[in-house]
């Protein structure tokens, strides 16, 4: 009994600052020994705990410790306890007042790191376009190689025999050809929770110390009971003040991935074959009339404007890595964000010809939901299609990745703010992109405003909605980016920001049909 | 710098009986705890805790200091400690005894006259 006793001694001695132990602890330890069957156990323990909080609390007051008349455990004695308040001086005080502007600024940063995550995304909300987008072989030839983006585009079963542009990559900055209403932008994608990196986690807590240690250093080398009252309950309020930020749940950093939902919807029908290329027949000679099928138009299946333009198929050719783009929702030539895709997968691989039939009920339910939740099943749907014929199987991790920052310009933005009850619209049609009530958000994440396949992040800071005309575009003239810089007072800074990507377990080339 | 002895008033009653302790001789840590209990009838005792909270704050005043104890030969073990008050610790003592007797000076004619009204 008596060496389980004198073990928890011990242990408890072993809990008291270092220099304390090292130089009574063995005498402690021979005194209890002694004490122990006169006084008992429980008195001597107690009276270790005691002294253990007294050390610690000698330890953070070492400025001022000797100053401080001796005290003894007995709580009684705390009535001898008196604080001397010394003369201050201009040195004292301007060293405490950059140490509490730190202290300050380290407890709002401390904040703050964990819902960096929380600001980058508000700023790189996806958006997605609604409505009928032409895509032609006449647009295509007007492009110029000042850019390069790539539009995926489905197109209904008639047309598709035409000239087998389906899913095509195009150059130039005038590539996607509104018919009538254009772009109708809004935020897409869904907010989901996650968990702080490491990283961050890490950085909070060296921030937190750091608090701490400088709050006990301020404690230690201030004087009055008002201004220690104060410093605690700042450095209690930095602490936990930022580990209640850090535990607020936060939407993921580019939270617009759509990630695979349960039960993952699939498609009644699928047809995957390779596909070749075939050639664009002339056009007719002046005079002549056009006898070539019509152009291929390209049909939202899900987001037409009216039931009458929504199909139950979806037909495309494609590369493997723009139907994953377009399966897990990423922006438009995110090939950067597809990690561990063999070469096959990218957009100098295999193309495949994609046909697929929406099952009839599906289909029919699909008509009660909104354009967007339309176009996350039929997202879903191509998920399935990648799981079952490519064996597709892959996880989701965030990166500090190479992005264009939208910022102001020198010169100041050049935007005019939308009139009330417009609705939202970006076009490009010509040497001519006109925007309608468009935010910075939504333009950011706008086909027309990405320079290669990084993506583009909003920190001009501006909110609202805007409405903007750039010209002067053209396969001769000024760059785009060159145009929005002089027109509206914008520019793309190349940076890197944490973004969420999708890594490629294995995949594999479909089987036969 | 050490404060002087006048800063240092009043003691916690575990510093002072401590003190008090030590004027018996050099005493080593558990030598003390026995003479707390002794000179005050077993009234007042403290814990190993208490005193070396109180003997390290001491040292540091300059009010105790610390004696290399002397082990004998069949013993494996390091001597203890032993503590012996110093010149400015007993001019702290005889301060508090002062003010103690001040006290207690006071309160004995308070008392009295607190009678006198009663009576």
């Amino acid at each position: 009994m008596n060496a389980l006793q004198r073990r928890i001694y011990s242990a408890v001695l072993r809990l008291h600052p270092a220099e304390f132990r090292d130089h009574f602890g063995r005498d402690m330890e021979r005194d209890f020994a002694d004490a122990l069957p006169q006084r008992g156990f429980a008195p001597l323990l107690g009276d270790a705990m005691l002294s253990l909080a007294w050390q610690w609390q000698a330890c953070a007051l070492a400025g001022p410790e000797l100053e401080l008349p001796v005290a003894s455990h007995p709580f009684l004695a705390g009535q001898y306890q008196a604080i001397r308040l010394g003369g201050v001086n201009a040195f004292d005080l301007g060293c405490a007042s950059v140490l509490s502007v730190a202290l300050l600024l380290m407890i709002g940063y401390a904040a703050s790191v964990p819902n960096r995550r929380v600001i980058a995304d508000v700023q790189t909300v996806r958006v997605a376009h609604d409505g009928g987008i032409d895509a032609t072989p006449h647009s295509l030839g007007a492009a110029s190689d000042q850019g390069r983006r790539e539009a995926r585009v489905f197109w209904d079963a008639g047309a598709a025999s035409g000239y087998g542009t389906g899913n095509a990559r195009m150059t130039g900055p005038v590539h996607l050809r509104t018919e009538s209403t254009g772009f109708s932008l809004r935020p897409h994608g869904r907010v989901h929770w996650q968990a702080p990196s490491l990283g961050d986690a890490l950085l909070q807590f060296a921030l937190i110390s750091a608090v701490v240690w400088l709050t006990s250093f301020l404690f230690r080398r201030t004087r009055g009971v008002g201004a220690r009252v104060f410093l605690g309950t700042l450095g209690l309020l930095g602490v936990f003040g930022s580990l209640a930020f850090g535990a607020v749940p936060k939407s993921a950093m580019h939270a617009q991935i759509l990630h695979p939902a349960q039960p993952l919807p699939s498609f009644e029908v699928t047809t995957v074959r390779p596909w070749q290329p075939r050639p664009m027949p002339p056009p007719p000679p002046a005079g002549m009339p056009d006898t070539r099928p019509p152009m291929p138009r390209k049909i939202d299946p899900m987001g037409g404007r009216g039931a009458e333009e929504r199909t139950d198929r979806v037909h495309m050719i494609t590369w493997t890595v723009s139907l994953i783009e377009s399966a897990f929702n990423f922006p438009l030539d995110s090939s950067e964000r597809i990690i561990g895709a063999p070469e096959w997968v990218g957009s100098n691989g295999d193309r495949y010809e994609v046909q697929c039939k929406i099952e009839a009920a599906q289909f029919a339910a699909m008509q009660a939901m909104t354009a967007q939740q339309r176009r996350e099943q039929v997202a879903w749907m191509e998920q399935s299609l990648l799981a079952d014929r490519f064996k597709l199987k892959a996880h989701f991790e965030t990166r500090e990745m190479p992005v264009y920052a939208l910022v102001i310009s020198k010169g100041g933005a050049k935007l005019t703010p939308a009139k009330e009850g417009e609705v939202a619209r970006l076009s490009s049609l010509g040497n001519e992109t006109t925007g309608t009530a468009v935010t910075l958000d939504q333009f950011v994440h706008s086909p027309l405003l990405r320079p290669d396949s990084r993506t583009v992040i909003d920190q001009t800071g501006l909110e609202g909605a805007y409405d903007f005309t750039i010209k002067g575009e053209g396969a001769e003239g000024p760059s785009f980016f060159t145009l929005i810089q002089e027109q509206l007072g914008l520019k793309l800074v190349p940076t890197k920001a944490p973004v969420e990507v999708i890594i490629i377990d294995h995949i594999e080339k479909p089987s036969e049909n | 710098m050490k404060p002087a002895v006048h800063e240092l008033l009043p003691l916690s009653p575990a510093t002072l009986h401590v003190l008090l302790a030590l004027t018996a001789g050099d005493l080593h840590g558990y030598g003390i705890m026995l003479e707390v209990a002794r000179h005050s009838g077993g009234a007042y005792k403290i814990g190993p805790g208490t005193l070396y909270d109180n003997l390290k704050k001491l040292l540091k005043l300059g009010l105790v200091e610390e004696i290399p104890g002397s082990g004998t030969r069949d013993s494996d073990e390091e001597p203890r400690r032993r503590y012996r008050l110093t010149q400015t610790g007993g001019e702290v003592l005889a301060a508090e005894t002062e003010r103690l007797t001040g006290v207690l000076r006071k309160a004995r004619r308070g008392l009295r006259l607190h009678e006198e009204r009663q009576s």
